[in-house]
């Protein structure tokens, strides 16, 4: 859906993105990460028309973000990290602005306001004042306007910032929504927790340069293709060790009382056979924890946070 | 929360609603042909602009508004109230306390429109910018055209909501007498003129500025120090109206006057209508432009509707031209007119020659997307369309035709009035002079500042550095003369020395010394002087602006070409992270215990060419 091919940008001597590609498949949820100063925004205004780069090209559905700006303006529904809202004007007010704006006709303009306005759910508040909105509030009315003109990818740069944990579960569900209805969802994030639980895929930038690409749980094995897990027994026999040693893929065993640290290579398929090999011998399972592979310990181990 | 609903509402396509105001809106309004024009206000009823509709609402809900409006009102009606007090106590007539009282409430409020309106103006689009909704409604595919439109109109009629509701203090003005209520007409509708470029030029700086702080400073101080040159020259063109027509009425709101007692004269009408109206649409028109080109995208053409109104302003031009002459009588202060309106617009030819400065090398990107799909006509408005060259090639021909217009259209007007007029060589050889010369210097001007962009890639500089260059070469030849010859000034009028030739104010000193006949006819040929100097540099400065737009060309498509080149192989580098995993001994990343084996990763050196630190 987003093809990024040999991004590079500077400002003045300042190189901040350098020979940048990427891809985010159809109907994903993309992560895009990094440092402060990564190039990430820069990344993303060139994505949705607000910037030219320098070298290299984005395609949108195949739509060169340069060459056809306005074609890929209907394409995207973009929220920015410091977004702003028109504060003396109600919900819905704002909202029919907005698809005026977009050329939505007068006559399916109040159709699609509500539509949108029960998918984000702030029908309820339709007639308030955007001033008298919470911020997770704001955050949801700035969602409802990138989705008035039906774009098909969402860009949204830092959605969960400044949200209270309640608000941020509820933006997640939204998007989750959204991803149901058939959007491509491209995310940027500091919140590396809330992203890793939505994420299909993600970016790693630093210092203009991307760092590692791809699915998730492929990018953890590419960092360190031994993983390991944890099993806790309720009583473990002396030579239960051996057990897990004969199954495939195992490299080595260590027993803590009724804890096994277990390493392997290979993928979820040994976990389930580890606990099927225990259950086999008899062993009583009361704990199994994989390692995760999660974003954040993919972020830390590859960035090391130097600043552009 | 409905899924199914949801998705089928959301996901649907725009098709309007069977039975709405929209419907209604959209339907042609009769037959005949203004059914175009009436169903198209239809819809512009029906469905206007929405920043116009936005910012209404958005500013109507705003106490501080509603402040001003009532405390502006209150200030305007003390001020009346105790001028019209003080000048009733004085030994003067009722009537002519009538008129005072009228010209202290519009003067008012011409202070509070020259004062607020262009700072008012000035938050548009820098408010958008600081509160970071500028972006959403650039993405919203809103033309910058509709979004600088809204905004002005916006603008517009909420400070014209202030005016009407200061209109009962007038009032005032007639329990004394003297004047009507078509006078307070004719008065809104010179505050309503003046209105137009004050938020215009409001809403042109603030598309160029992000602080609303210095826009609001900017914009303010710099329109009012303009509004109080243009009420002194209105003042003085009063007087000059009360001696040619025996208006009533003095001040800056004489013209109300005029318009009441005279509006069918034609010269009434040309002068005091039809010509000012012209001189605040014009400028209007032009910072909304101007405003136009600041908010679009450099990839898209910012040229082409400056080149428009510049179109029209020459058209306008010639229109003034004609009837200013015309409006002399006798064919001695008709040549001499022709000839004062020439070297003044001398000026104007060396202000908008500049105009066009800002123009990058090459036409926006999408201007040559577009090309190859274009017509006949297309291409060739592209001869003079966007990019360095094609602009120069409009500004000459653009300069040519102001010039001619200043010169030979004084000329025509005289001798169709007045045929058989003895001393009419004179005065052409006067403007033939002028023409000549000041269009060589304006060509030189707009091909140096043109090369000048191209090279400094600023049209701000290329501005400066070509009028700075320009004053000096004014200034030098003078004072180098001065030190030749102290006394040259005295003899000016016989001779002009050759250092002073090289000067672009030779042509207009010539000029006038050839029409007021004090020079022979044949020293028009003096001329060619400056106009072969000025002219040759012009088609230097052309020549280099035209070669130094191929150079770019040819270094942005080896560029491109290199860039397509990449894309099509489409291979990605490998990540960093794949880089430092090729460099981890292979038996230490598959045997190394979990915590090491990721520490490993991380511990790899960057590459030599990865930049360390700040770039």
């Amino acid at each position: 859906m987003i093809r990024v091919e040999g991004l590079s940008h500077r400002f003045g001597a300042f190189h901040v993105l350098r020979d940048v590609w990427f891809h985010v498949p159809r109907g994903e949820i993309f992560g895009f990460i990094g440092p402060n100063g990564a190039g990430k925004t820069t990344t993303i205004r060139m994505m949705v028309t607000l910037l030219e780069p320098d070298d290299g090209r984005i395609l949108i559905d195949g739509i060169d973000v340069v060459e056809r700006p306005a074609e890929v303006r209907r394409l995207i529904g973009f929220m920015p990290d410091s977004f702003g809202v028109y504060e003396r004007v109600t919900v819905t007010e704002y909202l029919d602005f907005f698809a005026a704006a977009h050329g939505i006709d007068l006559g399916a303009r109040a159709r699609i306001v509500k539509a949108v306005m029960d998918l984000t759910e702030l029908g309820q508040i339709r007639d308030k004042l955007v001033s008298d909105m919470s911020k997770g509030m704001k955050q949801r009315l700035a969602i409802a306007r990138t989705l008035l003109h039906d774009p098909q990818v969402l860009v949204l740069d830092e959605p969960a910032n400044g949200l209270d944990p309640r608000a941020r579960i509820e933006m997640r569900q939204l998007i989750e929504e959204l991803q149901r209805l058939g959007k491509t969802i491209v995310l940027s994030s500091h919140i590396l927790t809330e992203l890793s639980d939505m994420v299909t895929s993600v970016v790693i930038l630093e210092r203009g340069r991307v760092l590692a690409n791809g699915a998730v749980g492929e990018i953890g094995r590419q960092l360190r293709p031994d993983r390991g897990a944890r099993i806790r027994l309720l009583h473990a026999p002396d030579n239960c060790e051996e057990v897990f040693r004969a199954v495939p893929g195992v490299l080595a065993v260590e027993r803590n009382g009724v804890d096994l640290a277990i390493g392997y290579t290979g993928g979820d398929e040994i976990v389930a056979a580890l606990v099927a090999r225990a259950v086999g011998a008899g062993l009583a399972v009361t704990r199994v924890e994989p390692d995760q592979n999660d974003l954040e310990r993919i972020f830390l181990e590859v960035t090391r946070g130097d600043l552009q | 929360m409905s899924e199914a609903n949801t998705t089928a509402a959301v996901n649907a396509p725009a098709t309007p609603a069977p039975a709405t105001p929209a419907a209604a809106a959209n339907k042609p309004v009769g037959g005949g042909p203004l059914a175009p024009l009436l169903g198209w206000l239809a819809r512009l009823v029906a469905d206007p602009n929405p920043i116009l509709v936005k910012e209404l609402r958005a500013i109507f809900r705003t106490n501080l508004f509603i402040r001003f409006l009532y405390l502006s009102t209150g200030a305007i009606g003390v001020v009346v109230l105790s001028g019209g007090a003080i000048t009733a106590a004085g030994p003067v007539a009722p009537a002519d306390v009538g008129q005072i009282v009228f010209q202290i409430f519009f003067s008012m409020a011409l202070m509070v429109i020259s004062l607020v309106a262009p700072g008012y103006a000035a938050t548009a689009l820098t408010g958008e910018k600081e509160t970071g909704t500028y972006e959403s409604l650039i993405l919203s595919g809103m033309s910058p055209g509709r979004i600088v439109w809204g905004k002005f109109v916006a603008a517009y009629a909420s400070f014209g909501l202030i005016l009407v509701a200061y209109a009962p203090v007038v009032g005032i003005a007639f329990l004394f007498g003297g004047i009507s209520p078509w006078h307070v007409v004719t008065g809104y509708l010179g505050l309503f003129y003046v209105l137009g470029p004050a938020i215009a030029f409001g809403v042109a700086v603030s598309a160029r500025l992000t602080s609303t702080r210095v826009a609001i400073l900017l914009a303010a101080p710099l329109f009012f120090c303009f509004a109080c040159v243009a009420v002194g020259v209105m003042t003085g063109l009063g007087e000059a109206a009360r001696d040619a027509w025996g208006t009533g009425m003095a001040g800056p709101f004489w013209f109300t006057d005029a318009l009441v007692v005279r509006f069918f004269e034609w010269d009434t009408f040309g002068l005091v209508f039809l010509l000012p109206t012209f001189l605040f649409v014009m400028p209007t028109w032009f910072l909304l432009a101007s405003s136009v080109a600041a908010v679009r995208p450099a990839a898209e053409d910012r040229s082409t509707p400056m080149k428009v109104w510049s179109l029209v302003a020459i058209a306008g031009t010639y229109a003034i031209i004609v009837v200013t002459i015309s409006l002399v009588s006798g064919a001695r202060d008709r040549g001499i007119g022709g000839v004062v309106l020439a070297a003044f617009g001398g000026m104007f030819l060396a202000s908008y020659a500049l105009l066009f400065a800002d123009e990058p090398p090459l036409p926006p990107r999408l201007v040559e997307l577009r090309r190859k799909t274009m017509g006949p006509l297309g291409k060739l408005w592209l001869l003079v369309g966007p990019g360095a060259a094609p602009t120069l090639r409009f500004s000459f021909f653009t300069v040519v035709a102001l010039s001619a217009g200043f010169a030979f259209l004084p000329a025509m007007v005289r001798w169709a009035f007045d045929p058989r007029f003895g001393d009419h060589t004179d005065y052409d050889a006067a403007l033939l002079v002028l023409f000549l010369g000041n269009t060589a210097i304006a060509l030189c001007m707009a091909s140096a500042s043109a090369w000048l962009r191209t090279v400094l890639r600023n049209g701000l500089a290329a501005r400066v550095l070509t009028i700075a260059v320009f004053l000096a070469l004014i200034v030098v030849p003078f004072l180098g003369q001065l030190i030749i010859d102290p006394d040259f000034i005295d003899d000016i009028d016989d001779t002009i020395p050759f250092i002073i030739r090289l000067s672009p104010l030779a042509p207009t000193i010539l000029a006038i010394d050839i029409a007021s006949e004090e020079m022979p006819i044949w020293h028009a040929a003096e001329v060619l002087v400056p106009t072969l100097l000025y002219g040759v540099f012009a088609v230097l400065f052309w020549a280099l602006t035209e070669a130094r737009v191929v150079t770019v060309r040819k270094a942005v498509e080896a560029h491109r070409a290199r860039q397509i080149a990449r894309a099509s192989a489409a291979v990605a580098p490998p990540t960093l992270i794949e880089e430092r995993r090729r460099s981890v001994p292979p038996g230490r990343r598959s045997s190394a215990p979990p915590e090491e084996s990721a520490g490993s990763v991380a511990a790899v050196p960057a590459r030599d060419d990865e930049p360390e630190g700040t770039a």
